[in-house]
């Protein structure tokens, strides 16, 4: 088919699409021609006009049928179909408030449900955590069903003794979870999320902090004085921004009703995290 | 889909370029042409005529053109593109090998 006649094709096609009216009031013009053709040479041979027309309606055939099969073959007739669908649809959920609300809403908390889930899926599961090579990052805990069903929490001993014997693991720290109460400037205290953990952790996660503070490795369950604030919390409480005016946090905070105080430090944007003893 | 015969069906595309081939016509001249030439094949319904000339149309075989009729009134008149010369030209051909097929196999006296 060469372009041109492609281009014929097509233009035809587009015709039938968006000047529907006109295409079909031609098709009916033509057929309308037709049937005074035939009424007219009746009654030329002399046959009277009611006769005339009614044995032209019989000789011309159904006229809607074959508007329909010419229809047809201009194609779109599935998609005006679903137009007409969706027009009676329109119409219905219209006549229908009661269905149309209950319609509504079952689709917009199936949707939310499923988005939500997703979302769960999808940060818990799917995305790869913002750490180098987080594939590699696996977590190892110990279950002695004969003292308790639940994993046991981290035992620096075995935790030696994983890391010196271990082949496949290139660093090891221990973390345990947990909450407390915190208080930033004389604001008052909420809950936030904390994380006990051996200093290897930013070597094991190779994501340092802002503030490298000398954390020493030996021994540091005894001095446990090490404190790591995210600068995140900091963030949209009026005392912390990203810009790049020198930041300003409030000089105390409370943690687990502790007074403790902040050295002045630069203020931490994205997931780094700021630190400081007490 | 209506259909004037089964016979016909096959064939009357064929007619219809055959006929628009000698000269453009309306629908209209078209029907009166065809019961000429070939008596009583649109007998059922002349109006078969418009879905097929649409067929052909969106085919690209034949054009289409709303001009006056000679009692002056407006009246769509169909011509034969050159694709359309071509697909005549292959229809012919077709049709020629099958009835001479038939002829062939119609012909085989039995023994």
């Amino acid at each position: 088919m060469s372009i041109q006649s492609k281009f014929k094709t097509l233009r035809l096609r587009l015709r039938s699409l968006f000047q529907r009216n006109r295409v079909e009031a031609d098709l009916d013009e033509e057929m309308q021609f037709h049937l005074q053709s035939l009424i007219d040479e009746q009654i030329g041979s002399g046959v009277d006009p009611a006769t005339a027309r009614s044995n032209a309606v019989k000789a011309l055939g159904n006229m809607t049928l074959l508007k329909e099969d010419a229809r047809e073959t201009w194609g779109w007739t599935r998609f005006n179909i679903f137009l007409q669908d969706v027009r009676y649809a329109a119409r219905t959920l219209r006549k229908n408030p009661g269905f149309t609300l209950t319609a509504l809403l079952t689709l917009a908390l199936g949707i939310g449900a499923s988005t939500a889930m997703f979302s769960l899926v999808d940060s818990v599961l799917l995305r790869p955590l913002s750490y180098r090579e987080s594939g590699r990052l696996v977590a190892v805990w110990e279950l002695i069903p004969l003292i308790t069903p639940e994993p046991l929490g981290p035992n620096p001993r075995h935790a030696d003794i994983f890391r010196r014997q271990s082949a496949s693991l290139s660093g090891l720290a221990m973390v345990q979870q947990g909450a407390t109460g915190l208080a930033i400037g004389s604001n008052h205290p909420h809950l936030v999320g904390t994380v006990w953990a051996s200093p290897t952790l930013f070597e094991v996660l190779e994501n340092p902090p802002l503030i490298n503070l000398r954390f020493v490795s030996e021994g540091y369950l005894e001095s446990s004085g090490h404190r790591l604030v995210s600068g995140r919390l900091f963030e949209g409480r009026g005392s912390c921004s990203c810009s790049s005016s020198p930041p300003s946090l409030p000089d105390f905070y409370r943690l687990a009703g502790l007074p403790r105080s902040i050295p002045s430090i630069p203020c931490a944007c994205s997931n780094q995290s700021t630190s400081n003893t007490s | 889909m209506s259909k004037p015969t089964d016979l016909v069906q096959g064939t009357l595309d064929v007619l219809i370029l055959k006929i628009l081939a000698l000269q453009p016509l309306h629908g209209f001249a078209l029907a009166q042409r065809l019961k000429q030439i070939s008596g009583d094949v649109l007998q059922a319904s002349e109006g078969s005529l418009y879905p097929a000339l649409h067929k052909l149309e969106q085919e690209g075989w034949i054009d289409a053109e709303w001009k006056p009729t000679e009692n002056n009134r407006r009246a769509k008149f169909y011509s034969l593109t050159r694709r359309g010369h071509r697909e005549l030209e292959r229809q012919i051909s077709d049709w020629t090998r099958l009835s001479s097929a038939i002829t062939h196999i119609l012909s085989i006296e039995e023994a």
